[in-house]
């Protein structure tokens, strides 16, 4: 009995210690106000006092003549992929229109330098690093997420894309500091309004 | 047989000193004061914006003071209160605690062996995380906070053990709600 009631007090204490913050709910809609078909939203991760030391720490390194052969960001990472564990709620719902199969994806926008992929119509820019599908009648709406599971393999394949040369364990290799998080509708030429609410859950690890 | 009779006699020279202690009143135990620590337990109650968006919880309070009067002690607290999000998605169901720490006055009227009380006292709150994210000063942020409170306690047959039931009223500045708790609690005079 005294066992459990010291369970019951550290759960309780550390329930309010966990790290944990969410942001958003954040709103968008298709078709948008320029009758696109896809619509999307930059994420940027919020960065704390030790991420800021980093950020100086890696424009010296960039500033070294001449450059060291590693790459900076994979000595410097502002963020990492094990310091955080994301997750990300939503909830679709189809106004109106016809049905349609609705993706809802996360992706990155592809730097200058990099072709267009074209994997989104109206968003050409973006790389699509995960998508979940969702076929919807009107009127209905869908409550899911990426899981954290999911959300780590993003920041992987970001990770691949943009820091290949970077070695090291999963944990410490360089994590995106913004991602996009949207809606396409599979079909371009449907004329159905379709709402995404998003949302979310950071939690630092130790 | 001289034997029986002497323990016979003896017994019988008893018996008026015991009916004579049958006759004194029982004497009342005096209600010790001094230093007391507490632990409540039940359930918690949010009211107001936040109240609308989570279900009812549950809460517990550990506090330690010092008695100075049957009327008056010096007390600190520690309560913390846990409850599931009660709003449309998203973000997924989960839940948030509370946690609250305050230091203040407890003023009692004695009553026999219960002591009957009001107390207020003022402090830290904080909720995390901040699932409910349509409430925008549900923001997990450490905030003044105030407590007030009433209850009773009987002070047990065991000399230093107090039982009773309590209830309070948690809330902090510039914050969209107010938490409620009621439980059972259990004392010890040290």
């Amino acid at each position: 009995m005294i066992r459990a009631g010291y369970f019951i007090l550290i759960g309780l204490l550390l329930a309010g210690c966990r790290g944990e913050r969410y942001f958003g709910p954040y709103d968008l809609q298709v078709p948008t106000e320029l009758e696109e078909v896809a619509a999307g939203r930059t994420f940027v991760f919020p960065l704390d006092d030790e991420d800021n030391t980093e950020i100086t720490e890696l424009a010296d390194c960039l500033a070294l003549d001449p450059p060291p052969e590693m790459p900076c960001i994979c000595d410097y990472p502002i963020l990492t992929i094990g310091e955080q564990v994301a997750r990300t709620d939503y909830r679709l719902v189809h106004h109106s229109g016809t049905p349609v199969n609705v993706m809802v994806f996360i992706g990155r926008e592809v730097q200058p330098r990099e072709p267009d992929p074209e994997m989104i119509p109206d968003l050409p820019r973006i790389e699509v690093l995960a998508e979940h599908h969702h076929q919807m009648s009107i009127g209905s709406s869908v409550e899911s997420s990426f899981l954290e599971d999911e959300m780590t393999e993003v920041d992987l394949a970001y990770n691949a894309a943009v820091y290949p040369a970077c070695p090291g364990s999963q944990n410490n290799l360089p994590a995106p500091l913004g991602l996009t998080f949207g809606l396409a509708l599979d079909s371009p030429d449907a004329t159905s309004q379709v709402s995404l609410e998003f949302s979310l859950r950071l939690k630092k690890n130790d | 047989m001289t034997r029986k009779i002497v323990l016979f006699s003896l017994l019988l020279a008893a018996l008026p000193a015991r009916a004579e202690e049958d006759e004194c009143p029982p004497v009342k135990p005096a209600v010790l004061r001094g230093p007391v620590v507490r632990a409540a337990l039940g359930s918690a109650i949010w009211v107001g914006e936040v109240g609308d968006a989570s279900r009812p919880g549950f809460g517990i309070t550990i506090g330690a003071g010092y008695e100075f009067t049957s009327w008056l002690a010096l007390e600190f607290s520690w309560s913390s209160g846990t409850h599931d999000a009660d709003q449309p998605a998203p973000p997924a169901p989960g839940s948030f605690s509370t946690q609250a720490i305050h230091g203040g006055l407890r003023l009692g009227v004695p009553v026999d062996s219960f002591d009957i009380f009001l107390r207020g006292g003022a402090g830290w709150m904080w909720s995390r995380p901040n699932i409910l994210v349509r409430i925008e000063k549900f923001d997990g942020q450490v905030r003044t906070a105030w407590m007030g409170g009433a209850g009773f306690t009987w002070h047990t047959p065991r000399r230093h053990v107090w039982v009773g039931l309590e209830g309070s009223v948690l809330g902090a500045l510039d914050f969209p709600g107010m938490m409620i708790m009621a439980g059972a609690v259990i004392g010890v005079t040290l």
